[in-house]
């Protein structure tokens, strides 16, 4: 791709995404991230509805799955269903480490799923795994016009 | 008038003068009917008689036809014209003819009809001459009738003329006698019958002619020859001039009379006889009735002495009698008092018995009582140790979800400190002074270990409240996904670990997973100087695999042996090892909720050896 790789971050702790986004710059990833606080934001977001009108469509979701209102679960299985969405790669990022939770999460079609770790140089060594594959080796589709 | 004219007036004369007075002779003549037809049967004619003997007048028949003076006109036969037809082919027809007259009643009249010719000899009318026969047959009529009377009465009825000669002889004649009519009539009867008289034959006529008749016994003998007995009686008859011309003859026969009488005297004989015999007989059968009376009272004597004889045998046994009864009687005095005796003393027992008896059915009350209220008590503790047990059950999964709960949740806020103290390490160590940074080092510390903490108490809280798949499981793949999730330690330590082929067995894979980690873990983590090594062996005993991991690390003192399972139980400070305290509480609860047990033997300095067991493979799981 010539262009730098768009990601949506959809992530409800202020703490989590911060520190994401700190993480991303001390590693300086180059990427055009949004973050959006809640389900609803993200909708609006990946339809260019309501407030985000001029919003260009992501390349990559990062999904954290326990949120408030609407939960990751709910955005993942919405996107998936429709057409247009269905095909944009969903990294879930969360804290859970249930099984129940894992299954769950590859049942609805989630690309992977990664649990947030606790430690700062795990996290980092999962930001550069994250570089590596999702914004270096892994090919994205272009949707049809 | 001129003398032709007069003679064939005289002639002519004479002529309708005795035509006149034939014309006035048939005309007034009543005795009997004369009427003129033409050819048709129209009357032309009718004179007085037939007035009188069909009471029709002149003027209401001239014209008609005959045959409306036939008495079956209505049937109309032709009978009248087949007459008239008769009368012109005979020219004179006699005939018999039921006549209407005028009041409707019918009459029988001799009829003669003729033809009537004219000089030519061509016929030109019919006459008719009719008698009243009516009269004559009905006395005909009468006549047979009477005739019938006697002969139904099969009375034997003859009359015979005076010379003897049979001039009548009936039904009941030809019945008793055999002759019929015609052989008898004419015939002198007496001579027939070949009759004898009880006196001579004058004398009877003398006494029937002097008083007009005469009964009699007379015998006649039958045309077959047989004697036939009856009483007769004559009765004379008169002539018109009141002579005696006839007498009847009625006979009754009396032969069955004499036959009865005769057999009458004869069983009179017979039955006298018969009387005579029986009185014999009985006369013989009294004495011989005597005889026997006169033995039968001698044996009565005899037996009336035999019973005297009796009675006084049995008066003197009655003696004896009296005399045993006397004595029955005593004992059975004496019998009775023992009867008594022995029934007050029964009486006596009974009372004892009956007492007894209420005792123990007082104790059984009582003990049934107690069983009851213990039933009670039991049922009572029972169900608080069911709601004791339903409360301990839901406390502990409450407990559990709360420890479940409690430590994800703790786990967020825990993660925003230990990271942002991480990167606050990362991004200002040596900006800020060695004791901030000692500071941070602290917190960055304290909150990796409370994660580890929080993560520990997650996956034991979580053995309770996830469900187990029990199944089959392989311990080889087991221990490689242990050693691999290890690797980093393994590989950073250089340990080596030895291991045999590891049976399968039953129980939940992740847990079994949990379980090897965690020990072989240890193992790696309280290591000692020397390079680490690890021995896994596994022997079956009976039913059950028992296990042991054995180590060449730093040992405990073995009065911890207990202790060390308990959770949050540590024998080393932080610094000196790490962990929560939580990785062999674990183990136990895997352990125990596999049905086994597990404990641990060390000596300090000289490794440890942790013990467990865990279920065989059943047959039924050997196919899977």
């Amino acid at each position: 791709m010539d262009r730098s790789i768009r990601v949506l971050l959809v992530e409800d702790s202020i703490a989590d995404a911060t520190l994401i986004q700190e993480i991303f710059i001390d590693e300086k990833v180059d990427i055009e991230l949004t973050v959006v606080r809640d389900g609803f934001e993200a909708m609006d977001f990946l339809q260019a509805m309501g407030k985000h009108v001029d919003a260009t469509r992501p390349d990559l979701v990062i999904l954290d799955l326990n949120m408030p209102k609407k939960d990751g679960r709910e955005l993942l299985m919405e996107m998936k269903a429709i057409p247009n969405l269905k095909s944009i790669p969903v990294v879930i990022l969360t804290t859970s480490q249930a099984e129940e939770d894992i299954l769950q999460g590859y049942n609805l079609h989630a690309s992977c799923y990664l649990i947030k770790p606790i430690d700062l140089n795990r996290f980092t060594q999962l930001v550069k795994y994250i570089e590596n594959f999702w914004f270096s080796a892994v090919q994205y589709p272009t949707p049809d016009a | 008038m001129n003398t032709a004219q007069s003679n064939m007036t005289k002639q002519e004369q004479l002529k309708s003068t005795s035509e006149d007075y034939s014309q006035m002779l048939f005309s007034t003549i009543v005795d009997c009917s004369v009427i003129t037809m033409d050819l048709q049967g129209n009357i032309l004619s009718w004179n007085a008689g037939a007035q009188l003997l069909s009471g029709y007048s002149a003027g209401e028949v001239i014209g008609s036809h005959i045959s409306s003076l036939y008495a079956h006109k209505e049937q109309d036969t032709g009978e009248a014209m087949q007459d008239l037809e008769s009368a012109r082919t005979k020219g004179r027809f006699e005939h018999i003819s039921w006549r209407l007259r005028k009041d409707g009643t019918k009459f029988l009249a001799n009829v003669v009809t003729s033809t009537l010719t004219d000089p030519a000899g061509t016929i030109c009318a019919f006459g008719e001459l009719s008698r009243d026969l009516t009269v004559q047959h009905l006395k005909e009529q009468s006549l047979r009738e009477q005739l019938e009377i006697i002969n139904l009465s099969h009375e034997t009825i003859m009359i015979l003329g005076l010379d003897g000669v049979i001039q009548f002889w009936n039904r009941g004649a030809e019945e008793m006698y055999g002759f019929s009519e015609a052989e008898a009539i004419g015939k002198k009867g007496h001579e027939i019958l070949r009759t004898e008289f009880p006196r001579p034959l004058g004398d009877i006529q003398s006494m029937l002619l002097k008083d007009g008749r005469w009964d009699g016994e007379l015998v006649h003998h039958s045309r077959s020859g047989e004697a036939v007995t009856v009483l007769s009686r004559w009765v004379v008859r008169n002539d018109a001039s009141g002579n005696p011309s006839s007498f009847l003859e009625i006979d009754r026969g009396i032969n069955e009379r004499i036959n009865a009488e005769q057999k009458r005297l004869q069983d009179k004989a017979d039955r006298e006889l018969r009387v005579k015999e029986r009185i014999t007989e009985l006369a013989a059968s009294e004495k011989l009735l005597l005889s026997k009376t006169l033995e039968i009272a001698k044996s009565d004597e005899e037996r009336e002495i035999k019973i005297q004889e009796r009675i006084v045998e049995l008066a003197i046994s009655e003696e004896l009698l009296s005399g045993k009864m006397l004595e029955i009687a005593k004992s059975d005095e004496q019998r009775e008092l023992r009867v008594q005796e022995r029934i007050v003393e029964l009486a006596a027992s009974e009372q004892l018995l009956l007492s007894k008896v209420l005792e123990i059915e007082k104790s059984d009350e009582q003990r049934e009582l107690r069983v009851q209220e213990r039933i009670v008590e039991l049922a009572a503790s029972e169900e608080l140790l069911r709601s004791k047990v339903m409360e301990l059950e839901r406390s502990n999964e409450e407990l559990q979800q709360f420890a479940y709960v409690c430590s994800h949740d703790l786990q967020e806020p825990l993660r925003v400190i230990s990271n942002y103290t991480q990167l606050l390490s990362k991004r200002y160590s040596g900006q800020l002074d060695a004791k901030a940074d000692l500071f941070i080092s602290f917190a960055v510390d304290a909150s990796k270990r409370m994660q580890i903490l929080i993560n520990d108490l997650l996956a034991y809280s979580r053995l309770q409240t996830r469900e187990k798949k029990i199944g089959p499981v392989d311990c080889n793949t087991v221990l490689k996904m242990a050693l691999a999730n290890l690797e980093i330690l393994l590989t950073e330590t250089g340990a080596q670990v030895n291991y045999g082929s590891l049976p399968v067995v039953v129980g939940d894979q992740s847990q079994l997973l949990q379980l090897f980690q965690n020990l072989i873990g240890n193992a790696l983590k309280f290591r000692s100087k020397e390079p680490i090594i690890i021995d896994i062996s596994v022997e079956r005993e009976g039913d059950e695999w028992l296990w042991t991991i054995r180590d060449n690390g730093i040992g405990f003192d073995i009065q911890f042996q207990e202790r060390i399972f308990l959770i949050f139980q540590r024998l080393h400070t932080k610094e000196e090892y790490s962990g929560s305290g939580i990785g062999l509480a674990v183990c136990k609860k895997i352990v125990l909720r596999h049905g086994g047990r597990i404990w641990a033997e060390s000596e300090p300095g000289k490794g440890a050896s942790f013990n467990f067991t865990l279920p065989a493979q059943s047959k039924e799981h050997q196919n899977g």
